[in-house]
């Protein structure tokens, strides 16, 4: 009975940390939303519905759709650790780090290109600057967890029922995608 | 189990593909617009709420939240 009692008890405990964890993880991402929203929003107050001329859009559309299908990997890593498929878990978080390589190589490209047509001095740069600097610093980062899942996965960590780890990251990462799906519009496409 | 881990696995993948799929064509959407129209906001406004939408729901899981609340 006092055994029956215990491990209702730790089945309790750890469906309330993962409720937990859960809705901590999308306090901080809202939290994220309210940054990025508020750099968007200095792009419109600062530099209007202006875009500079010789903004490289090909290569904006190109990192987009590298950013996309990191997503797509992303999710299908977190789909082979829910059916407990170690080897698709790591090939998968692999593909994501590339693509996410992929990205920051475009932003550097973009970047050199755009510190000689429109300078962080000018209206728009400012903003071009400052928006897609904060989001590389995010992608930075989620490739460094998503590093940091795949050592542990090498290790073997994340069983089935023992995901949170790479729900959290992916999660994180499909959120820096979300924030690009606004990004790409307001500095590339919108006039 | 197994059998139904692979099943599950294939059903999550084909969802994925859908959803990629459904973004790719709304970039070019935008892309479209972007370049044909003179008043491009009218459009891209909309369809990147509708994209952010379906990363949210395909990738996130967003509706898992409220089941938490009532699990």
């Amino acid at each position: 009975m006092a055994v029956g009692m215990l491990t209702t008890d730790a089945h309790e405990r750890v469906a309330f940390r993962d409720r937990a964890n859960r809705l901590g993880l999308w306090l901080f991402l809202a939290s994220e939303a309210f940054l990025f929203s508020a750099v968007i929003a200095a792009r419109f107050s600062v530099a209007g519905l202006s875009r500079p001329r010789d903004l490289n859009q090909p290569l904006g559309l190109a990192i987009t759709a590298v950013l996309l299908a990191s997503s797509l990997s992303a999710y299908l890593a977190e789909s082979a650790a829910v059916a407990g498929d170690r080897r698709g878990l790591a090939h998968h978080l692999r593909l994501t780090i590339v693509f996410g390589l992929a990205f920051l190589v475009g932003v550097g490209v973009e970047w050199s290109e755009g510190l000689r047509s429109f300078p962080p001095t000018t209206a728009y740069g400012s903003a071009f600057f400052t928006l897609v600097g904060l989001h590389a610093f995010h992608v930075l980062t989620g490739m460094a967890a998503l590093s940091i899942v795949l050592g542990l996965t090498r290790r073997g960590r994340f069983g089935p029922g023992d995901t949170w780890g790479i729900e959290a990251v992916v999660k994180y990462w499909h959120f820096v995608d979300v924030a690009w799906v606004f990004i790409f519009p307001t500095l590339y496409l919108v006039r | 189990m197994q059998a139904m881990r692979t099943e599950s696995s294939r059903l999550r993948a084909r969802v994925g593909l859908r959803a990629f799929a459904v973004l790719a064509v709304l970039t070019v959407v935008e892309w479209i617009a972007a370049t044909r129209l003179t008043w491009a906001l009218a459009v891209l406004v909309p369809v990147a709420l509708v994209k952010a939408w379906v990363i949210l729901d395909a990738f996130m899981h967003v509706r898992q939240l409220r089941h938490a609340r009532e699990g």
